[in-house]
């Protein structure tokens, strides 16, 4: 990944406006991989069946925590079902930057996390 | 002769086909050298045959190139007899051979066996199936700040039913190389056997298993310039006879009946079926290699590297370096981190400058917990690498750093 791209995603995970928890949330779902320590959490506040806010805490790399972040920005305001229909070609278009090989299972852990999600 | 590492990058063809590729993963594997890959093909094509079965010439011609590959892993590593080299898949066969044979069929009940925390998982995990077996207790010696062996508590930890001791010759993350002879000498005089896992060592440094004195010492030919899918494991003579097999089937036999089988002695009853024939031949022809260049010089040259990669990695804004200070006491590896790049993000960005590292927990994730810490960046040097990779590796950290917090 240039730098440049690099640096966009790097800056988005630190300032991503979805970072944190919901005190009560709906839906929450955590996840992690192990062989690279990256850890996350994913709480959605769901009313009427629709997403209506979404958060994250994340520790791990920039990349894991900006494809969360664009995935919970894409969720927002979507039916709560829309979770199970999304493929991980949706969510690597959201990222927008080529992902290696090697980088998807940081890329497309937000995904698995949030199709785990389950009511608390 | 003089070492040379611009001239010895010239017997490894992937450095013709990545002319810019500064290759810093040596700790995972190796690249392999001009002679390593000949060996490998020439077998093919002059001799490639099954080994011990085949009544014809081709087949003794294998079978005999076979056991010259042990004979030479023997000499290399200094085995008292070449009958002491069983050749394994890799060193994580190697220990799940000693796990599910030596241990199995000794220890019982509420036996313990002592490992350290700087162990990679193929030293770990092997242990925790047979732990779980058999009822047994895994004890862990935990590092000191500098990476090195706690020794205070390696003797706390010893008890009358520490039945083995499993030890890495060198840490795959931290470079720290492991007072080895020492130690056997210790657990001996306590009558507990020791396992070296040498796979860190073998392609650094001089290892003589018989000075050493251990039990069991195991290394992989993928991190010494030999193919994948061929590794050895030294077994003390002691144990040579009283070991039961580990895998099973042809070729590790003498006779078989409907309800039962004889086995044949060491090495052959631990190489059940066909073995990676080419791929002994070709860890042989590596040894050759290694033995022109001269063991010493190679752990020489990378001391020096090390030495020059601490003074300048140290200079990198943000950075924190681990293993021992002192050069003596480490191989050419070394991990650190940074507190807001993950180390994969890190490898990204450098595989875009064509420097090529480790990132993750490098198989040893107890060692990154016991330091706070899920992951780390890992550069490790080999007998082609020179100062201008270290270099290379420096400048590149220092401009994603400046860009990253421009």
């Amino acid at each position: 990944m240039k730098i440049d791209r690099f640096k966009k995603i790097w800056e988005h995970a630190q300032l991503s406006p979805h970072a944190g928890a919901i005190k009560r949330p709906t839906l929450s779902g955590a996840g992690e991989n192990p062989l690279c320590g990256d850890a996350l959490r994913i709480d959605l506040a769901v009313k009427n069946g629709v997403i209506i806010d979404a958060k994250f805490t994340h520790h791990g790399c920039a990349l894991s925590a900006t494809a969360t972040s664009l995935l919970l920005e894409d969720l927002i305001g979507k039916r709560a079902t829309a979770i199970h229909t999304m493929d991980e070609y949706a969510l690597l278009k959201l990222i927008g930057a080529p992902v290696s090989p090697a980088r998807l299972t940081c890329a497309l852990l937000p995904l698995r996390v949030a199709k785990s999600a389950r009511p608390k | 002769m003089s070492f040379d590492p611009q001239k010895i990058k010239k017997d490894f063809p992937i450095f013709t086909t990545h002319k810019k590729l500064v290759y810093l993963d040596n700790a995972a594997t190796t690249q392999k050298p001009k002679e390593v890959i000949d060996a490998l093909t020439r077998h093919y094509r002059t001799a490639n045959a099954n080994i011990k079965r085949g009544i014809y010439g081709l087949s003794e011609g294998a079978t005999e190139a076979y056991e010259e590959a042990r004979w030479k892993v023997a000499q290399f590593c200094n085995a008292p007899c070449a009958k002491q080299i069983v050749f394994t898949k890799n060193t994580t066969e190697a220990i799940n051979l000693v796990a599910h044979s030596f241990a199995r069929a000794r220890f019982t009940r509420g036996d313990e066996i002592l490992l350290t925390i700087m162990e990679h998982h193929s030293n770990i995990v092997p242990w925790q199936i047979i732990a779980k077996e058999k009822g047994l207790k895994l004890r862990f010696v935990h590092i000191t700040e500098t990476g090195e062996l706690d020794m205070r508590e390696l003797k706390k930890k010893v008890t009358r039913r520490t039945k083995l001791f499993a030890v890495t010759h060198a840490s795959n993350v931290l470079g720290t190389i492991n007072p080895v002879k020492k130690l056997v000498a210790f657990f001996h005089a306590r009558g507990i056997p020791v396992l070296v896992d040498g796979a860190q060592a073998v392609g650094h440094m001089p290892v003589d298993v018989d000075a050493l004195g251990c039990d069991f010492y195991v290394f992989s030919g993928h991190k010494m310039f030999a193919p994948t899918g061929i590794g050895a494991l030294f077994i003390h003579q002691k144990h040579l006879d009283t070991m039961p097999p580990f895998l099973s089937g042809g070729d590790m036999v003498l006779s078989v009946t409907e309800q039962g089988a004889t086995f044949q002695d060491a090495p052959e009853r631990f190489e059940a079926g066909t073995p990676p024939i080419e791929a002994a031949v070709a860890l042989g022809a590596a040894t050759d290699y290694l033995t022109k260049l001269g063991m010493e010089n190679i752990h020489r040259h990378e001391t020096v590297l090390i030495a020059y990669a601490l003074k300048k990695l140290a200079r990198i804004p943000g950075i924190t370096l681990f293993g021992p200070h002192s050069v003596e006491r480490r191989t050419g590896v070394i991990a650190f981190s940074f507190d807001d790049i993950h180390p994969h993000d890190l490898a990204s960005l450098l595989d875009e400058k064509n420097i090529a590292v480790r990132a993750g927990n490098h198989c040893a994730m107890p060692l990154h917990r016991s330091m706070g810490i899920t992951a780390s960046t890992r550069a490790s040097f080999s007998i082609y690498n020179t100062k201008k990779d270290i270099d290379a590796l420096c400048a590149a950290l220092h401009e994603i750093i400046n860009a990253l917090h421009a």
